[in-house]
This record gives C-alpha cells, sequence and structure tokens, in this order.
C-alpha cells in the first residue's frame, strides 16, 4: 500500500476550483516528481494534502488513514510534512529555536528530541555551526537547508517540497538534493515539485507531469523525461 | 512633586497590567478583545463579594475571581472568537463579536451586582495607608502593586522564550507555516484568552483597592488600557510600560497641577500628539504584516 494516496482529489480557493481529478500516489522510500509550467496546481496539490486547504471533493490517505479535510496541526502529528515554498521560517528566532519549534505537540522525551536534532545536524551540518544565528541572518541555501532540517525534527513518512531548489546555487541544489537522496534511502516518500525540471527527474523514481490542474500523464522519470509530456507541460502546445 | 510620581506610578502599573492583558490575547490572534474591560471588572466585583467582611480569606476570594474570569475569557474565545475567525481569518467579525460580549456581560452584572461601587481591600499584608519616606510617602500597596506589574512584564517576556512562547510569536510571524510546522492555532488562541482573562482579572483585582469595583470599572480600564497599547505599540509589553508611564504621568499632574477634571482631556491631547508624530506607537512596527 502507498503511503500517500490521493484519488479524484479537487480543490481550490474559495470558489476558485484549481485541482481537478488529481490522482497520485507516493510509495515508501520513493521520491515521486509532479511537474508543470507556472500556475499549472502545484502548489495547490500540496496546500490540500497537508490541510492549508480543504478538498472539494476527493480522497487522500496517509499511510491507509484518510487526512483529507482534517486540521493541518494534525496531519503533521500522523507524519506527513509541507516544507513550502519560499522558506517560510520564524526569522526572529535563533537556528536552534526554529528546530526545536517543531517539536511542539509530539510528545517526545528529552532523549528522543536529542536524537533528532543530532540527526538533522548530521545531515546539514552548517545548522549546529549557526544554531545560535537569527533565522534571518541566514543565506537562502542555509534557510532552505533550515526549512528541511524543522520538517525532519519531525521524522515524517512523508517528506513534501516545494521547490526547494528555487534561487539557490547549483552546488547548494546538489547539496540539497544529496540529502533527499539519502532520506529516500531510509524510506521517506518524498513528494517533490521542482522548477527545475530535468534535475527534478534526474533524482525523480517516479513523475507526474500536471497541467491547468489536471495530471496529463505519469511514469518512471526517465521515461517521462524523453516524452513529449514535459514539453506539451510548458509549452502548453 | 513627590506626589505627583507616586499617583503617576501607581495608576501606570494599573494601566500597564491592563495593557498586557490586551497584549496577550493581540500577540497570536490579531485581535483586539472588547470584552476584556468587562473581564477585569468581573474579576474585581466578585473578588470584592467574596471577601466581603472578611467571610472567606482575600487570596481565596481573589483565586476563585481569576478562575472564574479565565473560564469567562474560554467561552468568549469558544462563543464569540473561533466560530468568527473561522469562517473568515481575516475578517473583522471580531470586532463586532467582542463588542457584544463586553455589552452582554456588562448587562448581565448590571443586574447583578446594582450600581454601586464595592470595597475591596489591598492584599494582605499590604496596606493602603500612607507611609512617610521624607521625600515622598507612599502605601505598601502602592509598592507591592508596582513591583508586581515589572514582575508581570518580567515573567510574560519569559514566557515568550519557552517552547510554547516561541509558538506564540512563530504565529504572529507567519501562521501558515505555523500550521505546518503542527502549532495547533485554536489551541494557543484558547489559552491565551485564558491567560489574557486572568491577567484581566488581575488588573481589575488591584484596581479595586484604589479605584472600588463596580461596573463602570471596565469601560474606564478598557479606554486606558487601550490609549496605552495604542500609544505603546499594540503587542509590544516594553511600550505598554513606557507609554503606561506617560499616561499616568500626565494624569497625575494634571490633576495636581491643573484640576482632576481635566485628567482625560490633557492625556488624550497628550496621546494625540504622540500618534501624530508616531502612528504605529512608540515601539510599534510600521511594517506592514504578512498574512
Amino acid at each position: 500500500m502507498p503511503l500517500l494516496e490521493i484519488h479524484d482529489l479537487s480543490s481550490g480557493y474559495g470558489r476558485v476550483p484549481v485541482l481537478d481529478r488529481v490522482s497520485l500516489s507516493v510509495d515508501t522510500g520513493r521520491i515521486v516528481a509532479v511537474v508543470g509550467a507556472n500556475g499549472a496546481g502545484k502548489s495547490t496539490l500540496l496546500k490540500t494534502i497537508s490541510g492549508l486547504l480543504k478538498p472539494s471533493s476527493g480522497t487522500i490517505r496517509l499511510d491507509g488513514a484518510p487526512i483529507g479535510g482534517i486540521e493541518p496541526h494534525m496531519i503533521v502529528a500522523m507524519g506527513l510534512q509541507h516544507v513550502a515554498e519560499g522558506r517560510r521560517l520564524f526569522r526572529s528566532q535563533t537556528v536552534a529555536q526554529n528546530l526545536d519549534l517543531a517539536l511542539i505537540g509530539a510528545r517526545l522525551d528529552r532523549q528522543e528530541e536529542h536524537r533528532r536534532l543530532a540527526d538533522v545536524h548530521a545531515l546539514f551540518p552548517i545548522l549546529l555551526e549557526k544554531a545560535h544565528l537569527p533565522a534571518g541572518a541566514l543565506s537562502g541555501g542555509q534557510q532552505q537547508m533550515l526549512a528541511i532540517g524543522q520538517a525532519l525534527m519531525r521524522s515524517p513518512k512523508v517528506l513534501m517540497l516545494d521547490e526547494p531548489s528555487h534561487g539557490l546555487a547549483p552546488i547548494i541544489v546538489d547539496e540539497v538534493f544529496d540529502v533527499l537522496v539519502e532520506l529516500r534511502a531510509r524510506g521517506t516518500a518524498i513528494l517533490l515539485v521542482e522548477q527545475l525540471v530535468e534535475r527534478a527527474l534526474d533524482l525523480a523514481d517516479h513523475a507526474y507531469v500536471m497541467v491547468s490542474g489536471r495530471i496529463t500523464g505519469n511514469g518512471p522519470a526517465t521515461s517521462i523525461r524523453g516524452s513529449d509530456l514535459v514539453r506539451r507541460a510548458y509549452t502548453g502546445g | 512633586m513627590g506626589e505627583i510620581f507616586v499617583e503617576g506610578l501607581t495608576m501606570a502599573s494599573i494601566y500597564a497590567i491592563v495593557a498586557v492583558s490586551f497584549n496577550i490575547i493581540y500577540r497570536p490572534t490579531n485581535i483586539f478583545n472588547f470584552a476584556q474591560g468587562d473581564l477585569l471588572m468581573v474579576g474585581a466585583l466578585l473578588a470584592a463579594v467574596l471577601a466581603r467582611g472578611n467571610s472567606m480569606p482575600w487570596y481565596g476570594a481573589a483565586a476563585i475571581a481569576i478562575v472564574a474570569v479565565m473560564l469567562l475569557a474560554i467561552l468568549i474565545d469558544l462563543v464569540a472568537v473561533s466560530p468568527v475567525i473561522k469562517r473568515s481569518p481575516h475578517g473583522a467579525g471580531w470586532i463586532i463579536s467582542t463588542l457584544a460580549a463586553s455589552i452582554i456581560i456588562h448587562e448581565i452584572a448590571d443586574k447583578l451586582a446594582g450600581p454601586d461601587p464595592r470595597v475591596l481591600p489591598a492584599p494582605p499584608p499590604l496596606q493602603t495607608s500612607l507611609i512617610d519616606f521624607g521625600v515622598f510617602s507612599a502605601s505598601s500597596f502602592q509598592i507591592g502593586l508596582v513591583c508586581f506589574t515589572c514582575a508581570l512584564v518580567a515573567a510574560t517576556e519569559l514566557f515568550y522564550r519557552t517552547r510554547p512562547g516561541r509558538a506564540v510569536r512563530a504565529i504572529a510571524e507567519d501562521r501558515e507555516a505555523s500550521l505546518l510546522r503542527g502549532i495547533n492555532p485554536a489551541r494557543v488562541t484558547l489559552l491565551s484568552f485564558a491567560a489574557g482573562g486572568a491577567v484581566a482579572a488581575i488588573a481589575g483585582i488591584l484596581a479595586a483597592p484604589i479605584l472600588f469595583a463596580s461596573t463602570s470599572l471596565g469601560g474606564m480600564l478598557l479606554l486606558k488600557g487601550f490609549l496605552v497599547v495604542a500609544v505603546g505599540g499594540i503587542g509590544s509589553n516594553s511600550g505598554a510600560i513606557a507609554a503606561a508611564l506617560i499616561i499616568g504621568m500626565v494624569e497625575a499632574a494634571t490633576a495636581r497641577v491643573l484640576t482632576p477634571g481635566l485628567q482625560e482631556a490633557v492625556s488624550f491631547a497628550v496621546v494625540l500628539a504622540i500618534l501624530l508624530v508616531r502612528p504605529q506607537g512608540l515601539f510599534g512596527t510600521a511594517m506592514g504584516r504578512s498574512v
């Protein structure tokens, strides 16, 4: 059974529909990419899964349990993390405080909290080095690492990332993508929305192509890469 | 001169506590609770009724009043605030709904307690009788009140450094991001109303030995609390202290130098002057809030 399974999902903002009967699934230890032009509905998809938007119809299952329409903090508690676009950190708080805050409501003992923190520091050593700086003082790449680090503090079963490479230098993108490979090896199910289509398809196992709120095709990332689907998704042809 | 200072400081302390009670609720919710004055009034009246004629120890009466007001504040959130912000998170429906809560509580209190002011003594062993210190004279209650206010503000600021306190700041900074990190805003709002209600009750209980407990106490201190948060910058406790000192001192000086009848006029004129220069308040930020 897939860890994240979406069936015929429709949603939007108020009365403006965006997603139109989207179905997709992500298995454990897999990276699934959703590619498509700006405005195709990729961010709306992630926001609906994480509970920021309520689905108008369709089902979302996380590890078998329906999560459509429930509150975001409940979905977090069930093991899903959404790293939003634009590195949404708490800029007035330090790096260490941002990581610590992600544990709110997790009800872990001290030992487990330390273990999680040590694990995030092992993946992103820079976060230990800059622990006492305000998040707002970090570079773009470091902020992205902190945003992902916050999500990892909860050891999510499903990790969703919206444009993690946005505005980052290629060498930093490598570093971030290396961590995603490591997480995949540990069994995390990763749903990736990415502007850098080539890179996303290099990294992903499976890919979905999205055009105007609909999935127009899907398949193994390598075959999607060579297909016409992607070109058409971006040119509208 | 000494009298102006002592009186100014006393009133500044009460205004600052009222302002802190507003800020506790405002920071995570961006809501200015118009029923805050009535919570304060209920706290003062309830404590005065319970402690009348030493029928109950002062601290027991105060504790019951504080808990009762906390529950009332939670009720306001559940009935008049959360349902409204759930339907339209960025709307202004809370203005009317908290105003409605204010009027309902006020009228019920008026029916039950009547308009007569009641006496609530100072918390023992403190006394409201003045002690002569040479350059100035002050009561042990006034000294205790100033110390308590400082301790309250310090404790509030320390709380904002703990994990739950930082969750409150996180919601204020980026509500959507805090939702994605697993913070439950409904719970934070509820707890903020409980805490803001408790501090409002404390403000009423500590104002009563000086101003008497009556149903008109709420409206008067609501207005002063509002002035203080407007001048200090809404949400800022350091701003509240500075603004409370300014307003308290201006009032005390006006009453002594001119006439008590002009207190309000002069303090509002000073407030207007400050807001003309700094519309965002002394410690407020002029930045727009991202929603």
